[in-house]
């Protein structure tokens, strides 16, 4: 027998199950295996050591734990217990869960215009269907007016400095929709989902600028193409043509560019005189469709936006030739819309828009203030309150109590507008406090609000 | 090695009819059994206990279908190893491991108050070389060398044949001379 051998018996002679032969053949090989013989004496003493371990006793209160556990439960936490217990059932039925819940949100969100709508901050309502803007038959032509200096357009002005307020908010989309530095990433997808879609569907901003129109003429404004040529008055150089896509690409030229928000302190300007007023308009006006489609693209309102196109001088190298692939057979157009209003390329080159804005510059340059704030607010919204004049009233109280003030009150097509300027960081409450005064819709927001909001309340 | 107490006569027949007092009996009988294989097995406390009410849970949903060819310990023991080696091979121990740690522990706490160093650090080294064994060696040796089942039983509650359960026995036994050699007296 090995010394192998003998170690596999170490088991059964400890149990006494060897047989009686191998029992003396192991006892031969262990009397001359010094080897062999420690290593049993070794194996003894382990499984000697073995039987001393101390027991091991269950913690307190495990029996009351178990009884606990046992005792009949109401079917609800059986229920509760059978799903979340055991982890291979909890895992599955946890994501289960959680991707019902993801489709409820979604479901609920698609069927909930609100919602959309809430989402949409840079989306306008829907307006009904209408000729498209750039076809629309621009004012009689007038004497043209050149285009004022930037001085009388906004006095005491610093062209370096930035104003965020200045900006449109469809400049103001473009430029917070890739890098600005303004708003969440919701609200600059929001954005750049608006201008695309602006850019892609003209019908729609047509019927914004539709209705635009129709808010001009009941108001007794000029039509709203303005937008178009407002950039020719402006200072500066004009500035190459770039498709729309390329600014909607290139949003740092818009909203980081330091001279583009430069423009001016217009909103303020602004609140100082109605907004019904005619915009001033200077002489060059270049058709710019696109340009209107832009603006119109963030505007629910009929408020004239020509100034603050007039204002940024340095967005005028923005997007200027956009309309070009919107509509191709649209008028020529020699200027980017943004192109500066000084500059007298536009009014050689486009002299049907000159006309146009000739058609204006009377009153315009009569009322150099009015034009300065012909822009549209940064937000939009809609109260629906079974008073609507009492509500009315109380919108005065509300924004003085959150440090703005009303700036105008005018009747629209649509019902009464009253527009409030409140500061950025007050904006929220006051929007919060309107729903007080009846049912608050907002229907258009701006990606990156300006210091100062400026905001249009339309009551129902 | 501990001795099974026998169950208490008429207990099997009284968690049959679903007496209460019966499980509760059956409970307090077997508690640190079914508990000591689950933490030797386990080395973690909150997880043996885990398991250890799983495993009351168990019987008592399914006493009904004893048919009492074996020993009620020994189904105990056969569903406590059951547990313990099922969650030992599933990826379900989210409990962290307390491991040698818990094991050590439970070494300090010997209720020897008198225990030397020497003796504690001996412990020590047992049940971290027991804890080190492959899972179907250690189940044999909790169940033969700790917890005292006969050979029978023990291949009953594994379900292996008894010869199996010597081979694993004896290399397990083995394995554990080679590691604790110098510790031996």
């Amino acid at each position: 027998m090995t010394c192998s051998e003998v170690r596999e018996r170490f088991l059964d002679l400890e149990d006494g199950a060897l047989a009686e032969d191998e029992r003396r053949a192991l006892d031969a090989h262990l009397a001359t295996c010094a080897s062999c013989r420690e290593d049993l004496a070794r194996y003894r003493a382990t499984v000697a050591w073995l039987h001393t371990v101390e027991p091991v006793r269950a913690p307190v209160g495990f029996v009351d734990r178990v009884l606990g556990t046992v005792a009949p439960m109401p079917w609800y936490r059986r229920l509760a217990r059978q799903l979340l217990f055991p982890l291979r059932v909890k895992l599955p039925v946890e994501a289960t869960a959680l991707v019902l819940v993801a489709i409820g949100v979604v479901y609920v969100f698609q069927r909930t215009p609100e919602l959309q709508q809430a989402a949409r901050v840079e989306s306008l309502a829907p307006g009904p269907p209408s000729p498209p803007a750039e076809t629309a038959p621009p004012p009689p032509a007038g004497p043209g007016t050149p285009g004022r200096a930037p001085s009388t357009d906004a006095p005491g002005r610093s062209p370096a400095a930035p104003d965020v307020a200045s900006q449109t908010p469809a400049e103001r989309g473009a430029g917070s929709s890739v890098s600005g530095p303004h708003g969440s990433a919701a609200e600059r997808k929001s954005a750049r989902a608006v201008e695309s879609r602006d850019a892609v569907t003209p019908g729609r901003s047509d019927r914004r600028a539709a209705d635009e129109r129709a808010t001009d003429a009941e108001a007794g404004r000029t039509p709203r193409d303005a937008p178009q040529s407002e950039a020719l008055r402006r200072p500066g150089p004009p500035a190459p043509a770039r498709s729309g896509e390329e600014r909607a690409q290139s949003p740092s030229r818009s909203g980081a560019d330091p001279s583009v928000e430069s423009a001016a302190e217009a909103p303020r300007e602004r609140s100082t005189a109605p907004l019904d007023a005619p915009p001033r308009s200077p002489g060059a006006r270049a058709p710019a469709p696109m340009q209107d489609r832009a603006e119109t693209s963030g505007r629910s309102t009929g408020e004239p936006r020509v100034e603050r196109r007039a204002e940024a001088p340095a967005r005028s190298t923005e997007a200027p030739s956009s309309e070009g692939r919107a509509e191709p057979g649209a008028r020529p157009r020699a200027t980017p819309f943004n192109a500066p209003p000084e500059s007298p390329a536009p009014r050689t080159t486009a002299p049907s828009t000159a006309g146009k804005a000739d058609a204006r510059s009377p009153s315009t340059a009569a009322q150099p203030q009015v034009a300065s704030k012909a822009s549209i607010p940064d937000a939009v919204g809609r109260v629906s309150a079974r008073d609507p004049a009492s509500a009315e009233s109380q919108i005065a109280v509300l924004a003085v109590r959150h440090g703005g003030r009303v700036v105008s009150r005018r009747a629209g097509p649509d019902g009464v507008v009253v527009e409030v300027r409140v500061p950025r960081d007050r904006y929220r409450a006051l929007v919060e406090a309107l729903g007080d005064l009846g049912r608050f819709t907002p229907e258009r927001e701006a990606a990156a609000l300006p210091p100062e909001v400026w905001l249009a309340i339309h009551f129902d | 090695v501990r001795e099974i107490p026998a169950a208490p006569a008429g207990l099997v027949e009284r968690l049959r009819a679903g007496e209460a007092r019966a499980f509760e009996e059956l409970v307090r009988a077997y508690q640190h059994r079914v508990f000591a294989v689950a933490f030797r097995m386990l080395g973690s406390g909150a997880e043996a206990e885990e398991v250890a009410q799983e495993v009351f849970v168990r019987v008592h949903r399914s006493v009904g279908t004893f048919r009492g060819d074996a020993a009620l310990s020994t189904w105990l023991y056969a569903i406590t190893s059951r547990v313990c080696l099922t969650r030992l091979a599933s990826g379900e121990r989210k409990i962290a491991r307390e491991g040698d740690e818990a094991l050590l522990r439970l070494a300090d706490e010997r209720p020897d108050a008198t225990a030397t160093i020497e003796e504690r650090e001996r412990a020590r080294a047992l049940h971290r070389a027991i804890a080190e064994l492959p899972e179907d060696r250690r189940v044999v040796v909790v169940l033969r060398d700790i917890e005292g089942l006969s050979y029978d039983d023990v291949a009953a509650a594994l379900g292996l044949e008894v010869g199996t359960v010597k081979s694993r026995l004896h290399r397990a036994r083995m394995e554990l001379k080679d590691r604790l050699e110098k510790l031996l007296p």
